[in-house]
């Protein structure tokens, strides 16, 4: 193993992620490599100053708050002769909808003006008709048979 | 008699989908803490990691997983995305979290000197590497396991590691 392999290597080898033929080889080159030794080391001492930091616990009053907050929705409970929720929210939805189409129409047609309608008396044309009625000449000689 | 001790946790969320409120608290006494501990390191905030841990644990009792996943992995993605929505919102305030640790500390006897100077060291990074660095840390999981939190192929999650890890190296040195 060369050291440009290693280096990459290092932080998995510390946290013990590394495949266990490349964790020998890289157990063998660091025993005579004091380079990647000594980042090894730096890179031990970064993680031991961050790892050992406290460990904190949550207030008891946290799990009450979660019992607080989970028990409405808790199962779906049965409404109005076991019609389930959603299936009441649905028809009251389409019922509302109904409901205001209906008195939407009922404004809109009491509001309309009905139309009017005016009667008048036929006048007679003043033109007067063509008596004269007009035919086309048809040439003769078409009518005849050749 | 159950054994709730030996329970894996997606049985006691069944048992606890089933009526048995027993299983939830064994569900939370197992999970929170570590739950509780990734939020504090990730924001620097003690009462949104409380609130956060509510939200969490609220979810999974309202949610209705059917497939027989990574419960873990699911919850601490919960969390993650939740303490995303506070990263949008606002920065971490150093002093701010230091009077809450003095508040908080004084009664329980936590060093909170050094989870200051582990705190300010952790604030470097952006949030992708402190999420790897406190889930690989202090929550002990293998980069199967961060992979699966933050739904990213596993190379992802070794990078970020590495250059985390490189980043704070140098900040240490400096």
């Amino acid at each position: 193993m060369k050291c440009s392999e290693t280096s990459g290597s290092i932080i998995d080898y510390l946290l013990e992620e590394l495949a266990p033929e490349l964790e020998i080889q890289m157990h063998e080159h660091l025993a005579i490599c004091e380079k990647c030794r000594n980042e090894l080391g730096q890179m031990e001492a970064v993680i031991d100053r961050i790892r050992f930091a406290e460990r904190f616990r949550p207030m008891s009053e946290i799990y009450s708050k979660i019992m607080d907050q989970m028990k409405p929705r808790r199962g779906k409970r049965k409404w109005f002769f076991g019609i389930s929720r959603n299936l009441i929210y649905a028809l009251g939805a389409f019922a509302l909808g109904v409901l205001i189409t209906s008195s939407v129409d009922a404004f809109l047609s009491r509001s309309r003006q009905p139309e009017r309608f005016e009667v008048r008396p036929q006048v007679p044309s003043s033109e007067p008709f063509s008596d004269t009625v007009e035919f086309y000449a048809v040439p003769a000689k078409n009518l005849l048979r050749t | 008699m159950i054994e709730y001790s030996s329970a894996g946790l997606f049985d006691l969320y069944t048992r606890f989908k089933q009526g048995d409120d027993r299983a939830f608290e064994v569900l939370y006494q197992r999970l929170s803490p570590g739950i509780f501990n990734y939020c504090i390191r990730l924001l620097g905030d003690w009462y949104h990691a409380e609130d956060i841990l509510v939200q969490t644990f609220t979810k999974l009792a309202n949610s209705n997983l059917r497939e027989q996943g990574n419960l873990k992995a699911w919850l601490y993605r919960v969390a993650t995305n939740a303490c995303y929505s506070f990263f949008r919102k606002r920065k971490t305030d150093l002093k701010c979290f230091e009077r809450q640790l003095q508040s908080v500390m004084s009664d329980t006897g936590y060093d909170f000197v050094k989870e200051l100077r582990v705190r300010k060291l952790l604030d470097e990074l952006p949030e992708y590497q402190r999420i790897v660095v406190i889930l690989k840390f202090y929550e002990q999981m293998t980069y199967e396991d961060i992979a699966d939190v933050l739904c990213c192929p596993v190379g992802t999650v070794k990078s970020r590691m590495h250059n985390g890890l490189r980043k704070l190296r140098t900040m240490i040195k400096e």
